[in-house]
């Protein structure tokens, strides 16, 4: 016997129930950044904008980048933008200098959080995160994501 | 306060319209993440005074009315001895 029911039963039988909606302890965060607007904008505002965008750390990482330092450029604005959103920020400004974005050994990035981002991250109980950064052409896209332990 | 007015209009050409004292620019994303230190840069240069973003909220940037009450209003005279 075939059908929309047959065919449903042995869905569930497979799959289990359908989750109740979307799990409060698992964030995501995504963003997108056009790599000529972040070039315009570093190339307008200078050091000032570069000083208040990124830490030092980041500041000569992005200095000693090769290939396509522009794309690497929008890279890192788009993870911080990213990992803001995990945060949920409400009233407080998060300034994006406080997500601190690196480049471990092996290439991998990382988010280091600090100041207010990181009470943020504290108070939405956030404890392990991760990041992926990649750009094509005119566009870098970061994707991040965190899981929150459970309210007490 | 037209500077401002004025540069959020020119962020949003599609706007094709004045942006309305009272109308929110954070809910309507008149005012871009990326662009968003321009816009601090922007109001110290047209208020003559520096912002710590460690001193303000995001509802202060809500409104154009909210803005030119929270950065471009006279700043208080000196308490008295």
């Amino acid at each position: 016997m075939t059908g929309p029911e047959t065919l449903r039963a042995a869905l569930h039988r497979m799959l289990g129930d359908a989750p109740a909606g979307a799990d409060p302890r698992v964030r995501v965060g995504v963003d997108l950044v056009h790599v000529p607007r972040a070039a315009d904008l570093a190339r307008r505002h200078g050091e000032r904008w570069l000083a208040d965008q990124f830490t030092p750390r980041e500041r000569e990482q992005l200095a000693a980048a090769t290939g396509t330092p522009g794309a690497t450029l929008a890279g890192r604005l788009a993870a911080k933008e990213a990992f803001l959103k995990l945060l949920i920020p409400e009233r407080e400004l998060i300034p994006l200098r406080d997500i601190e974005v690196l480049r471990a050994p092996g290439g991998v990035p990382t988010v280091h959080p600090r100041a207010a981002a990181l009470h943020r991250l504290r108070a939405q109980r956030l404890t392990h995160w991760s990041l992926s950064i990649t750009h094509e052409g005119d566009w870098a896209v970061a994707v991040t994501a965190a899981l929150a332990s459970p309210t007490p | 306060m037209q500077q401002i007015a004025d540069w959020i209009q020119g962020k949003n050409p599609a706007l094709g319209r004045e942006v309305e004292p009272a109308e929110d620019l954070i809910e309507g994303r008149l005012i871009d993440s990326l662009d968003f230190l321009e816009f601090i840069y922007l109001l110290e240069s047209v208020s003559g005074r520096p912002i710590d973003l460690a001193e303000v909220t995001v509802d202060d940037f809500r409104t154009l009315e909210r803005i030119e009450e929270r950065f471009l209003a006279p700043a208080a005279p000196g308490g008295a001895a």
